[in-house]
Formats: structure tokens, C-alpha cells, sequence
């Protein structure tokens, strides 16, 4: 089981507040992406996670473990996690083998079994045939692979992914996207997801938690994100929303009625209108299509 | 081009070719007798045993030093860290010759204060140290090369990013197993290539050899070679001695670039590195301590020893009851040389120092701007002075200018021409990171705008590269101020340097002005930094240590 739970989490650097209050609870198997802006402290609650930081106030368990109270936190060693970073943090001086195995040679892991599960987990990321190579010889997307790969090899319950597909270009962007949902289903590893990149938010998640501020503004379904955003923060950050000023109408809850546009207003459906007379933002509720 | 072909042949390829020339050699004929001599005679041997020697110990101390307080500096939240810096900067622009004879002052066996100390007082006569042996060799030499490696492993371990270590931890790996298997070998390279340069600084250090091995019978190459100046000179011996010295030097450079071409992994990534920073606990005034301890051992016992020194009227226990400075009066006042040394070294220095970077700028623009041929060799010829040692270079010279009808022997020519040897690496060096910075964008935007080359060089490239000229200057007006190694065998009355003139004041046993002439070539430098820095608009200030490093690294 390595289901997460976060609560009342705050993380301070001395005036900052880079987590506020922040509760959250990660199913087992779940993918879950952390999405905002930087500076939204999505990072500093991936660290918090992976043991890198303690918490000024709050408690991180996983099933029915503390890892990490103010009192004292599991050393990321312990904790049997994987992580993948954004610049991968492949050792330039050992090969794809030697990154490859290093989870299992700290694990004791025997040779033969050794050598066996690297060569399942590159195949499993498309890189068999390149044990040897060293690092500089590989491209940004192999890179990454290797740096995947190297989080696999010890089947970890918890796979944290720090923007891992921000230093690749567009095309294999999207391909590395598709290939991760793709490894998730397979490995049944729950994934924590740290992006700024709302399409790739949309693309990858069982839920988003959209953050700003040190707190989660948002936390659902990517389509109810999209569609439904909870306040102007996040229709801002979730784009091609426009909010159009207008003039409320008729105002009736779920059939609200809101006059939008210049000289020749038009009448527009609302959905949460206030009073009547009132100036408002109309906000236009894009179709669902990615 | 032209120029700059003649300039390296004059000042390093020919006296090169006739110091060779002059170690097969005798009366006209070919031989191999004065190699045969190098390598049979005991003094000879006994010599390069002890340079090698001096040359590991002090490269495995430098390390054992210059690590931990880069360790300390880059990676902990130790207090005091621009104190710590300073310590090694401070450690690395002190004249050797200068810790050398501060030592002597409180461990030479008889006289010194700490022994009589420990003799008298504590009446303890086992634990004397004497200084004139290897031990003390090691020990004055150290703090002029620990510098080395702390500046190259302190950059090489702000350069692996935090994620690189974190990958290991999330991994399973304790602290040790991540320091074994990625932190230490990422920074391997970098700390090897700072022992290795030690190393080569260290065995060519005239001044603290000749001071404390010297009267310890602890005869080492350059000090081997100098005697042989001594009436009837031996030239030849001293061109073979002269050339296994060289051959010592290239062969640890060359060990440190293929080290370094093979296996450099840090200076990958670069930007907006975060290393890993290590909350000490408690035991971080325990590493500030270790740290305290270096700067009293490099920094503060020199300095604060040749201070009292040189305002006591006898050196000993009660030194303060007679304080004094008619010594500093006889150095300033009386003995007419000391102006006379002043003045030449300020002239030499600055002249080095511009010739240098003229030099180096015109080599590196031709190196990066022009398709010229040949241009390559260039930048290799004006790094070749990298492997001669100071004394190999005076010795070269002496060859080649013995046998040329021009009489420049026993001028500051020579010495000038000798110091613009020694240090174009230097110059050649900072130019290339002047110029490498910037665009070629920007010079072309300008030649479209319609400037010609001149005007171009003149309003685009030279501003932008003014910062690391200066840089490079100051870089090469430094040690020129007190350089020794060549000077000394080079000078003449009417040439002799600040360093020279220190040297002799101490070979007739006046410890007191000694120490006076010492104190005022430190203010000398001191306020020969500060001004150019000053003239430099501080903006060199960050510049010197970026080039510091781009020095040692070579």
C-alpha cells in the first residue's frame, strides 16, 4: 500500500512560507500531479515528501507509517521511494549499467538477479543495447530514460517526478508524456508529478492539485479543473478560459443569467451569479476536448 | 602575427633550443657527458630524490589541507566562510621566501623562539623542531600550495548539483556510500589536477629551499643548480640538471591534463548549480577550528613573527621589553639598496605585467578571431614556460644571451625578459577568457553597422574585454613583484629585485632588517593590489579569483 497522506502541512524558509497549511491525500496507485507556476512551492512539497526537508508544522504518512513529523524525519534512504529530476541527475561517470544497478547494488541485491532486472526495466524504457554507453553519449530523452529507469529498478510503491519532461523538445515531450501514463498503468507505482505545464497535467493525471501560494487551490479530475475552475487563480493558470465583463441579469444560482459584450450585450448562461445589476466576469466554459 | 612569432622565439623558443643546445654540449662538440655527470653524481641524484620528495609530501599535505576547507566552504554551514577564503588567497599571495624566513625566526634549532620556548621555559629540549630539515621544508612550503587544491575542489564541489547526490540517497545509499560513489569521483579529477600543480609549484620553489634546506644540508634541484653558478660555472651540468628538472615538471602537467581531458565531469551542467549544503550541528565549530589552525600556521605566525621581528632590538623570549625600529630605519634610509630594488620591481612588474597581456591578446585573437596558419602553435608555444621552473628559465637566458654579441647580461633587460617568459601563460590565458566571453555577434553587429576592424576592436572588443585584461595583469604583476627564481641568478648591483635583495640581507644573518625589508615588500604589495584594483574600478576584484582558478586549472 503506498497511499500518501499529507496533513497540515506548512514549510517556511525564514519570511517565505513555501507550504501553507497544505493537506492532501494520494490514493495508492494514483497519479497525482502537483500544477502551478514557479515558486507555487510544488517542489518544496515533492522534497517534503522525498525526505529532503523536514515540516515546520504537519505530518506526512504513508499507509501507516509517519515519515515525516517537525520532531523528526525518515532520511530519504529509508523511505523507498523513486525519484526522477528535472535534469535528470544521470552520473556522468558510471554507464547506463552502473546508474542503472546502483539502487540494487545498496540493496544487496545478488548479480545474476542483478543483472536481470536492469535488462527488464531498459527494456521497459526502450534503452536495451546500451548498458554500456556513459551518459554523455547518450541524447536528452535517453537521458531521461536512464534516470527512469534507475527509479524503476528497485520497484519503489511511491515514484516522484520533478518536471522530468521540461528539458526535452516538443516532439519528445509528447512522446515521453504518452510512455509515462503508459509505465504507470503497468507498474501500478502511485506518482507524484510536479509540472508547470498544464497540457501535460491534463494528459497524465488521475488528479490535479493545482497550486498557488503554498496552498492547493484546486485538487480534482483534470476535466473538472478545466471546465470547472475553482477561482480566477486557477482559470488564469489553466488558460484558454476567457473572463469577458458583463452585467448580471437575472441572478438564480445554477440558471443565472449574465449580459456580456459592449454596446450590444448578449445574454449568457451563468451558473453562480450573485445579484442582479451587479458588474461581473463572465467566465466562458471551454469544451472539454483534450 | 608577425610580432608575436618574433616575441615567443625571443623570449621562449631559442634560449629553450640553446639550453639544450648547451646540455650536449662542450667546446663545439657533441656529448651526453654532462647527462652521464647528472645522473651518476650522488649530489645530483641525492638532489632530484629530494625534490621528488618535497614535491609528493607537500601535494598529499595540500590535499589533506586544501580539502577539508573547501569541503567546509562549499558544502557546510561553517561560520566564517570569507574568512576561510581569505586564509588561502592570503596564503597564496604571501611570498614563499617570506614564510620561510619567519620560520626560520621561531624554529631554527638555536636561536629560535618557539624551541628556546620549549627548551628553556619548558625544559622540554625533545620537542624542538628544527627547521632545517625536509620536515621543515614541507612545512614552509605547504602554505604557499595548499591554495591549489582548495580553489579547485571548492569550485568542483559547488559544481555537482544537489540532484546528483539526492539520486544516490532517494536510492537507498547512506551519506559515505554517496560520497564513494558519486560525490568523490565526480570531484576526483579536480582534487588530483590541484596535488598535481602543488606538486609543481612546490619543487620549484627557490626561495624557502635555498632559506631552510640550505643550511640543512638539504640539497634539492634548484638549489643544485644555483651552486653551480658559483665560480668556476659549470654550464652544462647545469643546462642537463636544468632539463631533468623540466622533464619532472611536463611529465606531472601532462599526468594532470589527460587526468583531466579523460575524466572532467564537473563542469557539466553549470548553471544555477545548487550544491548540497551539510548542517554540521554542534561539529561545525569544530571544522571552523581546523580552519583557525591553517590561518594561524599559514597566515598569522609569518606575518605576525616577521612583525615582531623587525621591532625588536634581540630576537627572544623578552623581544617586546626592547621595541625598535631602527631597523626599519637602516632598510629605508641607510642601506642604499633597498630603493634601488623597490623601484626596479615596481618598473619590472608593471612592464612584465603589460607586456604579458599585450602579448597574450594578440596571441588569443588570433587564436579565436582568425583563420590564420599556424595559430595553434602559437597558443601551445606561449604555454610551454608553464613546465620551466623559474631557475630553468634564468638558465636558458644566461645560455642564449652569453652567446649573442648583444650585452643585455646583468641589465633589467634580461630580468624583464625573463619574468615575460616565465609568465605569458598567464596572459595568454586571462586574454583567451577575455575574449572567449564574448559574442562574436557583437563584434559582427558592429562591422555591419559599418565600423571597420579597428574601430570594432577599439569600442566593442576591448571594453567588454577590459575587466579580464586587468584581471590578467594584476594576475601577472603579482608574482613578478616577487619573484626570486630567476632573479636570482640573473641580477647584477645595479638590477636587483625586492626578493633578491631580501635574500641577501638574510644570507649576511641580519635577522631584524631582514624582517623590516620583508614587512615593507608586503605594504609594497599590499598597496601595489590595492591600487590597480582600485584603478581597475573594483570590478577586477571578482575577476582575479575567477582567473585565480582559471590559472591553477590550466
Amino acid at each position: 500500500m503506498a497511499g500518501i497522506q499529507i496533513e497540515r502541512l506548512t514549510k517556511r524558509f525564514g519570511a517565505v512560507i513555501a507550504v501553507r497549511d497544505l493537506s492532501l491525500e494520494i490514493r495508492d496507485r494514483e497519479f497525482v500531479t502537483l500544477l502551478g507556476p514557479s515558486g507555487c512551492g510544488k517542489t518544496t512539497l515533492l522534497r517534503l515528501i522525498a525526505g529532503f526537508m523536514s515540516p515546520d508544522e504537519g505530518v506526512i504518512r504513508v499507509g501507516a507509517t509517519t515519515l515525516s513529523t517537525p520532531a523528526g524525519v525518515v532520511p530519504p534512504e529509508r523511505r523507498g521511494m523513486g525519484m526522477v529530476f528535472q535534469n535528470y541527475a544521470v552520473w556522468p561517470h558510471r554507464t547506463v549499467y552502473q546508474n542503472v544497478a546502483f539502487g540494487l547494488e545498496v540493496r544487496k541485491v545478488g548479480r545474476a538477479e542483478t543483472r536481470a532486472r536492469v535488462a527488464r526495466v531498459l527494456e521497459l524504457v526502450n534503452l536495451a543495447g546500451l548498458e554500456r554507453r556513459y551518459p554523455s553519449e547518450l541524447s536528452g530523452g535517453q537521458q531521461q530514460r536512464v534516470a527512469l529507469a534507475r527509479s524503476l529498478v528497485v520497484e519503489p510503491g511511491i515514484l516522484l517526478l520533478d518536471e522530468p519532461l521540461s528539458n526535452l523538445d516538443a516532439k519528445l515531450r509528447e512522446r515521453m508524456r504518452w510512455e509515462l501514463k503508459e509505465l504507470q498503468r503497468r507498474t501500478g507505482i502511485t506518482f507524484v508529478y510536479v509540472t508547470h505545464d498544464q497540457s501535460e497535467a491534463m494528459a497524465l493525471s488521475d488528479r490535479i492539485a493545482v497550486m498557488h501560494g503554498g496552498e492547493i487551490m484546486q485538487l480534482g479530475e483534470p476535466r473538472a479543473v478545466y471546465t470547472r475552475p475553482a477561482n480566477r487563480i486557477v482559470a488564469d493558470f489553466m488558460g484558454l478560459v476567457n473572463l469577458i465583463p458583463g452585467r448580471v441579469i437575472r441572478a438564480a444560482g445554477d440558471d443565472s443569467l449574465v449580459a456580456v459584450g459592449g454596446e450590444h450585450p448578449i445574454a449568457a448562461r451563468s451558473r453562480r451569479a450573485r445579484s442582479a445589476g451587479r458588474r461581473c466576469r463572465w467566465r466562458s466554459a471551454p469544451r472539454a476536448s483534450a | 602575427m608577425a610580432g608575436s612569432v618574433l616575441a615567443l622565439a625571443v623570449l621562449v623558443v631559442l634560449p629553450l633550443t640553446f639550453l639544450v643546445w648547451g646540455s650536449v654540449n662542450t667546446d663545439g662538440h657533441l656529448t651526453l657527458a654532462h647527462f652521464r655527470d647528472a645522473v651518476s653524481s650522488r649530489l645530483y641524484t641525492q638532489a632530484l630524490r629530494n625534490s621528488l620528495i618535497l614535491g609528493i609530501s607537500t601535494a598529499v599535505l595540500s590535499v589533506a589541507i586544501g580539502l577539508p576547507l573547501a569541503w567546509a566552504v562549499s558544502r557546510t554551514n561553517v561560520p566564517g566562510k570569507p574568512f576561510i577564503h581569505l586564509t588561502a588567497i592570503v596564503s597564496y599571495l604571501t611570498p614563499p621566501f617570506l614564510t620561510a624566513i619567519a620560520f626560520v625566526n621561531l624554529f631554527s634549532p638555536r636561536a629560535g623562539l618557539v624551541n628556546r620556548f620549549v627548551r628553556d621555559v619548558l625544559g622540554m629540549p625533545a620537542l624542538t623542531f628544527d627547521v632545517f630539515s625536509m620536515a621543515g621544508l614541507i612545512l614552509v612550503t605547504v602554505p604557499h600550495t595548499f591554495p591549489f587544491v582548495y580553489l579547485l575542489a571548492a569550485s568542483a564541489l559547488e559544481s555537482v548539483d544537489a540532484s546528483m547526490e539526492e539520486s544516490a540517497q532517494i536510492l537507498g545509499a547512506s551519506r559515505w556510500r554517496t560520497v564513494a560513489a558519486v560525490t568523490g569521483p565526480l570531484v576526483a579529477p579536480a582534487i588530483l589536477s590541484g596535488a598535481l600543480v602543488a606538486f609543481v609549484n612546490a619543487i620549484a620553489l627557490f626561495g624557502s629551499q635555498a632559506i631552510v634546506g640550505l643550511p640543512g644540508r638539504v640539497f634539492t634541484l634548484p638549489t643544485r643548480i644555483y651552486a653551480l653558478f658559483d665560480y668556476p660555472p659549470q654550464y652544462g651540468l647545469a643546462s642537463a640538471l636544468s632539463l631533468i628538472f623540466v622533464a619532472l615538471t611536463v611529465a606531472a602537467l601532462y599526468l594532470q591534463r589527460r587526468y583531466l581531458a579523460r575524466r572532467s565531469y564537473v563542469t557539466l551542467g553549470g548553471k544555477g548549480n545548487r550544491p548540497q549544503l551539510v548542517d554540521l550541528g554542534p561539529a561545525r565549530w569544530g571544522v571552523f577550528a581546523f580552519c583557525v589552525g591553517v590561518f594561524a600556521v599559514a597566515v598569522a605566525a609569518p606575518y605576525l613573527t616577521l612583525l615582531a621581528v623587525s621591532v625588536s632590538k634581540s630576537w627572544g623570549l623578552q623581544f617586546w621589553q626592547n621595541l625598535t625600529l631602527r631597523h626599519y630605519h637602516f632598510v629605508l634610509f641607510e642601506y642604499d639598496v633597498t630603493r634601488r630594488a623597490i623601484w626596479n620591481s615596481l618598473i619590472l612588474a608593471s612592464a612584465t605585467a603589460t607586456l604579458t597581456v599585450l602579448l597574450g591578446s594578440l596571441v588569443s585573437w588570433l587564436d579565436l578571431r582568425t583563420a590564420l596558419r599556424g595559430r595553434k602553435l602559437l597558443d601551445y608555444v606561449s604555454l610551454i614556460p608553464l613546465g620551466l621552473p623559474g631557475i630553468v628559465v634564468a638558465v636558458a637566458l644566461i645560455q642564449f644571451w652569453l652567446r649573442v654579441p648583444l650585452p643585455i647580461y646583468g641589465t633589467l633587460l634580461i630580468i624583464l625578459l625573463a619574468y615575460t617568459g616565465r609568465y605569458v601563460p598567464l596572459g595568454v590565458r586571462s586574454a583567451n577568457a577575455a575574449f572567449r566571453q564574448i559574442d562574436p555577434a557583437l563584434e559582427e553587429t558592429a562591422r555591419v553597422t559599418g565600423a571597420g576592424w579597428l574601430r570594432t576592436f577599439r569600442s566593442v572588443t576591448l571594453p567588454l574585454a577590459r575587466p579580464g585584461l586587468f584581471a590578467g595583469w594584476l594576475l601577472v604583476f603579482v608574482p613578478a613583484l616577487q619573484e626570486l627564481s630567476a632573479s636570482v641568478l640573473l641580477f647584477s648591483s645595479g638590477s636587483i629585485t625586492l626578493a633578491v635583495a631580501v635574500y641577501n640581507l638574510y644570507e649576511t644573518g641580519a635577522l631584524g632588517p631582514v624582517a623590516a625589508l620583508a614587512i615593507v615588500t608586503m605594504l609594497i604589495i599590499t598597496a601595489a593590489i590595492a591600487l590597480a584594483t582600485r584603478l581597475g574600478r573594483g570590478r577586477a576584484a571578482g575577476a582575479v579569483s575567477r582567473a585565480e582558478r582559471g590559472e591553477v586549472t590550466q
